[in-house]
């Protein structure tokens, strides 16, 4: 039986919801008179070893990214009479919707260990090293709001051997890490692998459903005779199988709109650079995005104890990038042996992670949507999880924005919030309050309060960033 | 003890507290006790540390303070503080203070975090003495619990069930960072059933598809250049159903449940697991897919079945009279296989629980002695390729890989070297060589830690009895005139198995000059015990310096049972570079007030190792060049001699200065063992010497066999474990026998009953 494009348009929207559709069929869906609201989607890319204010403050700006700046009253000014830095011209094309927020805290998400705030980055709670997340994740929060065929995506870096795991980065809720792809091929094969044979699909799905309830049934027999702490491992278990079957569901009832998106695989997918392997990574989170597989991405874009070695650093670990000195004097017997340096090394990969997420950017913006491009319905936030430095003392997370959520927010802008300890301080916690705002699920609590900042603003959103 | 009282006390809110706290119950005993005990140096601006507790917000919940009231408590509840030399609380005070301080930071969902305090690092935070003080009667027992499996017992599945497709990614994440890597709280979620089953595809495939072969070509012969899968199975059970043209009876499904049993999970299913899985599960699996995605289907629920995932302890055996159940033989089985084997149960333990003698402490006796009954010999000699082949060699690998984890020199692989510095290391070698060592001490099996911590006996560079006499007869076959001198000289020239360089010389040997050791394990000068070994040196150390402070963190927390406090937050914890001066200079840093209250636990245990270097090589001096920079390695300083030699260059010569060695032991409770040391090998000896050391290890032998940190009611086991060991003279197996057929491995018990 062959479906008329009215007609897969109208079975798509009852078996998986307007906010599955790609751009694509959202257009034709326009075509059809059946006007639709258009979705919000969020890109997080987190590194880390800190993003410095430095390296992404604008060229003339410097001064206000030094070290020890104390910044008293808020900054607020137009990028357009700025040049961006160095390492952030691959933004200059998409610069219209380029926001650089500076002096927000995280205190509510400090811990012992410098290096990272694990999920808290994402969370803004306290998350110490190796334990599980104690609540939602932001990426996790707007995943559930607007659930996609993939409800979230996670990419990491990782080793060549590595397949998928759980960095401490990403939670649907307490005790519930999200998985993260660090292989190309395997993200490749659950992406986009199921869409090429459809036919099989149908069965796949049936059969999938089959055995999952029947390892339901298998697990429970089990769980009687456990204590509730044993209880829940296993219920991390049946939460895997649900969370396959649902997406197996919700694949059959795509179209072929959908393949059009699917990318072909290139070295980039099976290379041992780790580099290349971040590429495929984001070749895929615009794919997934732009065929509408999903709304929300998070990309962990390296570990400490990853190199760098597809850029030439990878004399030491990511770690050891971030011992290095800002200062070339101070550091120079411990630089790379070409006589790299601490700001050299940082530039280097500063460099290559805005080169893709400008990469990234672009692709969103050529994509038409609505009156305008998916660019201007997607906002991608860099940050680090371990703030503004390698060794954190969480008072400050810089963030570079590219993109909008449908208009909402005031772009192209330099915003400098007053430091920690100053009057006038926010929080990331009200920035994740401000993405919930923006993408119309508004909340006045995420997270654990920094209790020593006024509670009432840490209820509120950054109104600044708003239009 | 504050692990006991953080389980007490449940939920996490994110928000604030309903019941604020009571000052009126804060003056009554908490305000008292920080001005008797704690005030007095914490006050004011000049408090000790940094650290202030006479302006601390009494009103815990209000939030103003939390980070200081949590610090509070860490130094109270492991008892560093108040510092030794002060007065001190009782016992039953400070545990009612931890307790009060605890319940207020709960309130506003603060205090220590549950799940990190049960990981393995954590261990040593239930109170040293009162474990092994004899007062705790237990009696002792293990929750009922589903201790997922470990990478190695799949790897092993893979390889020993000779399915195809072993190649594919972890679907059993080991626990992150140092230490034991394998513990009861891990768990498995979607990221596992992806794996397995993306792993599963290839060998599912094998088994239904067929193996890949080469189809026949035009010309009869097969065809090289093309690779298929044959096309049927190799089991009979699947191939009837698969090409049987009648709708298949209950029988014939029932006899391919059998098959994928066996295949999958080693055993027979019962009667009524065969009733579910084919007549429940394969008949509607067939009708839905048919009979070739059918079995598919049912070889993936049973590789994603929870018996297959995890090691099920539940306790299905007799009840005791105290109410905790015995583990059931079969159960035992498997504990047994899992704890000392990366396979399942063995025949003879199939078969002892098939007849019936699996059920008591004698007989787990009888089968722990058996299994541990090997000779470790034929494993010393396999050409080491990489560490997850030579495993398969090693009997009872899990034995070894409890030193490894230990020790944890296995971390060796994780700190890079830069080939400039010293271009002969090899993170390999100097790990088996490692290994070796520790197998050696073994084979003796008298005073096991007491020789891991002092004898100076390794093996390096080994080569089995048959090697040497082909190397040597390749010798005077080639007529190699270097080596037939050396052999003229009366020195046997390098006959060791492994390629790779001359790794050997970090530990100080030549290959012109060593005399090669036939009969290993050896003397080794300046060397003593593990802490020596450069497998543990390098583990230990940093990409170019040594690390005194990770070294001294290591013996604090291993072998002396003790804690170190979390890093304040906020603290930039890092060394500035200066080329002019020896680490131990540059951490006088870390002698600031504020620091020194922990610093003071690890660097004077970690410096007396500065008379190795960061590759584990011994030295006895320092070079600094004319301009006061230290002059780095052997290989560093010729090259920088070289290059001044050069015409143009500028001459660069060395002068020398003695390594300081000397260093501080505390924490043994002997006063004749604490005090000044002067150098490694005096640590080492005395660190030997001591009662604690000896029950550190030992508590951390249960923790790994166990799977789960040590409470107090663990003390028996604790206690008799230590026992064994000594009355044995030092004996591991005897101390492994004692763990495996204690209660805390045997019986189980619901924490909440």
């Amino acid at each position: 039986m062959t479906l008329s494009r009215r007609q897969v348009i109208k079975c798509m929207s009852i078996g998986a919801g307007s906010a599955l559709l790609g751009p694509m069929v959202r257009q034709a869906r326009a075509a059809a008179d059946q006007p639709e609201a258009l979705p919000n989607r969020f890109v997080f890319v987190v590194r880390s070893n800190g993003l410095r204010p430095w390296g992404i403050v604008p060229e003339k700006l410097q001064d206000l990214g030094a070290d020890r700046h104390e910044q008293d009253k808020i900054h607020d000014e137009p990028l357009a009479d700025h040049t961006l830095h160095q390492t952030m011209r691959a933004l200059d094309p998409v610069k219209d919707y380029v926001t650089i927020v500076m002096g927000l805290s995280g205190r509510a998400g400090a811990v012992s260990d410098p290096h990272s705030a694990n999920f808290g980055a994402l969370g803004m709670y306290r998350s110490d090293q190796g334990s599980p997340p104690a609540a939602e994740t932001i990426d996790g929060a707007l995943a559930k709001a607007m659930p996609g065929i993939f409800t979230h995506l996670g990419f990491k870096m990782g080793g060549t051997g590595d397949t998928i795991a759980h960095p401490a980065l990403s939670a649907w809720g307490k005790n519930k890490p999200i998985p993260f792809y660090c292989s190309p091929t395997l993200a490749y094969k659950q992406l986009f692998g199921s869409l090429a044979k459809n036919e099989k699909l149908k069965t796949a799905s049936e059969l999938d459903a089959h055995l999952l309830d029947f390892l339901a049934n298998d697990v429970r027999r089990v769980q009687k005779k456990l204590t509730a702490a044993e209880r829940e491992k296993l219920n991390h278990y049946l939460q895997g199988f649900e969370a396959l079957r649902d997406r197996r569901v919700k694949l059959a009832t795509l179209d072929d709109s959908v393949r059009v998106h699917i990318p072909s695989i290139t070295d980039k997918y099976t290379s041992p650079v780790e580099t290349h392997r971040l590429e495929a990574h984001f070749d895929m989170a615009a794919a997934a995005l732009i065929a509408g597989l999903t709304n929300v991405v998070t990309i962990d874009a390296d570990d400490l104890g990853g190199h760098y070695t597809g850029l030439g650093l990878g004399e030491k670990s990511i770690h050891g990038i971030g011992h290095l000195s800002d200062d070339f004097k101070k550091g120079r017997d411990t630089n790379f042996a070409d006589g790299t340096d601490g700001v050299g090394a940082r530039n280097i990969v500063r460099k290559f992670q805005m080169d893709l997420i400008g990469g990234l950017a672009r692709k969103l913006r050529a994509v038409p949507e609505g009156d305008g491009n998916m660019l201007d319905n997607t906002l991608i936030v860099m940050l680090s999880d371990a703030g503004h430095v390698h060794h954190a003392n969480y008072q400050h997370f810089p963030l570079v924005l590219v993109g909008n959520v449908g208009g909402k927010f005031k772009t192209s802008r330099y915003l400098h919030y007053p430091n920690y300890g100053q009057p006038g301080n926010r929080t990331l916690g009200s920035f994740y309050l401000s993405l919930l705002k923006a993408a119309n699920h508004p909340r006045n609590a995420f997270g654990q309060v920094d209790l020593k900042l006024p509670k009432q603003e840490q209820s509120e959103p950054l109104s600044e960033l708003f239009a | 003890m504050l692990v006991g009282l953080v389980l007490a006390c449940t939920g996490t809110s994110l928000h604030a507290a309903d019941t604020p706290t009571s000052l009126a119950q804060y003056r009554k005993s908490i305000g008292l006790f920080l001005e008797t005990y704690c005030v007095g140096c914490h006050d004011g601006e000049d408090a000790k540390a940094g650290f202030r507790l006479d302006n601390i917000d009494p009103l815990v919940t209000n939030g103003q303070d939390v980070e200081r009231w949590e610090k509070a408590l860490e130094m109270i509840s492991i008892g560093d503080m108040p510092p030794a030399k002060k007065r001190q609380p009782d016992k039953a005070l400070r545990r009612h203070v931890e307790a009060w301080i605890l319940t207020e930071l709960r309130k506003i969902g603060r205090g220590p975090d549950d799940a990190r305090l049960s990981q393995p690092a954590f261990g040593n935070r239930v109170d040293h003495d009162e474990l092994f003080s004899g007062e705790h009667k237990g009696p002792a027992s293990s929750p009922p619990r589903m201790w997922r499996k470990s990478n190695y017992i799949y790897k092993r599945f893979i390889a020993e069930s000779r399915l195809g497709g072993g190649k594919g990614g972890t679907p059993f994440a080991p626990l992150g960072g140092h230490g034991f890597k394998d513990y009861g709280q891990l768990w498995a979620g979607e990221s596992t059933i992806l794996t397995l089953r993306n792993n599963a595809d290839a060998f599912i495939a094998d088994v239904i598809d067929g193996r890949f072969v080469h189809p026949k070509g035009p010309d009869g012969k097969p065809d090289r250049s093309r690779r298929e899968r044959e096309g049927k199975s190799r089991f009979g059970e699947f191939q009837v159903l698969i090409t049987g043209e009648a709708k298949p009876d209950d029988a014939a499904l029932e006899r391919a449940v059998y098959r994928a049993f066996h295949l999958l999970l080693r055993r027979s299913p019962t009667e009524e697991e065969a009733k579910r899985y084919a007549a429940g599960y394969l008949r509607r699996a067939i009708e839905i897919g048919g009979p070739k995605e059918g079995l598919k289907s049912l070889l993936t629920a049973i590789v994603l079945s929870p018996e297959f995932v995890y090691r099920q302890e539940l306790g299905l055996g007799e009840q005791l009279p105290d109410g905790r159940r015995m583990l059931s033989p079969n159960e035992i089985s498997y504990a047994l296989a899992f704890a000392l084997t990366d396979s399942p149960p063995d025949n003879d333990l199939r078969k002892a629980v098939e007849e019936g003698r699996l059920s008591t402490k004698e007989d787990v006796e009888r089968e722990v002695r058996r299994i541990l009954a090997t000779d470790t010999r034929r494993f010393w000699a396999q050409e080491l390729t990489s560490v997850e082949r030579y495993i398969d060699a090693c009997p009872n690998p899990r034995v070894l890989r409890f030193f490894r984890e230990y020790f944890g020199y296995q971390a060796v692989f994780d700190v890079f070297k830069d080939k400039e510095r010293n271009h002969h290391h090899r993170a390999l070698f100097i790990f088996k060589d490692a290994d070796l060592f520790v197998l050696s001490v073994l084979e003796q099996d008298r005073q096991v830690l007491r020789s891991l911590l002092t004898s100076d006996r390794y093996v390096v560079h080994y080569a089995s009895p048959e090697q040497v006499k082909r190397k040597l007869a390749q010798i005077h076959e080639r007529k190699s005139s270097r080596e037939l001198d050396m052999l003229a000289r009366g020195i046997t020239p390098v006959l060791g198995g492994y390629r790779g360089g001359h790794y050997f010389t970090t530990y100080g040997f030549e290959y012109e000059s060593w005399n090669y050791p036939i009969e290993q394990p050896f003397a080794v000068p300046n060397r003593a015990g593990m802490l020596t070994h450069p497998a543990w040196l390098v583990a230990h150390s940093g990409n170019f310096d040594t690390d005194p402070i990770r070294r001294g963190k290591w013996i604090r927390e291993h072998l002396l049972a003790d804690t170190i406090p979390d890093i304040p937050i906020g603290v930039d914890a890092k060394l500035e570079d200066d080329p002019h001066k020896t680490l131990r200079q540059r951490l006088v840093k870390t002698e600031a007030d504020a620091c020194w209250r922990c610093h003071k636990k690890m660097n004077p245990l970690g410096l007396p190792f500065e008379s190795f270097d960061d590759f584990g090589r011994y030295r006895d001096k320092f070079y600094f060049d004319q301009n006061g920079k230290l002059g780095g390695t052997y290989y560093e300083r010729e090259k920088a001699i070289a290059m001044g030699n050069r015409r143009g260059g500028t001459p660069v010569k060395y002068t020398t200065r003695p390594i300081d060695t000397t260093g501080q032991l505390t924490g043994t409770g002997d006063p004749k063992l604490d005090g000044d040391v002067n150098d490694a090998f005096d640590l080492v000896d005395r660190l030997a010497r001591s009662e604690r050391v000896r029950q550190s290890f030992v508590r951390h032998a249960f923790r790994y066999w166990m799977g789960r940190n040590e409470t107090l009611n663990d003390s028996p086991t604790l206690m008799a474990a230590d026992k064994a060991y000594v009355d044995s003279d030092g004996s591991f197996k005897e101390l492994l026998v004692s763990l495996l057929t204690s209660d805390s491995f045997l019986t189980r018990k619901d924490p909440d009953q």
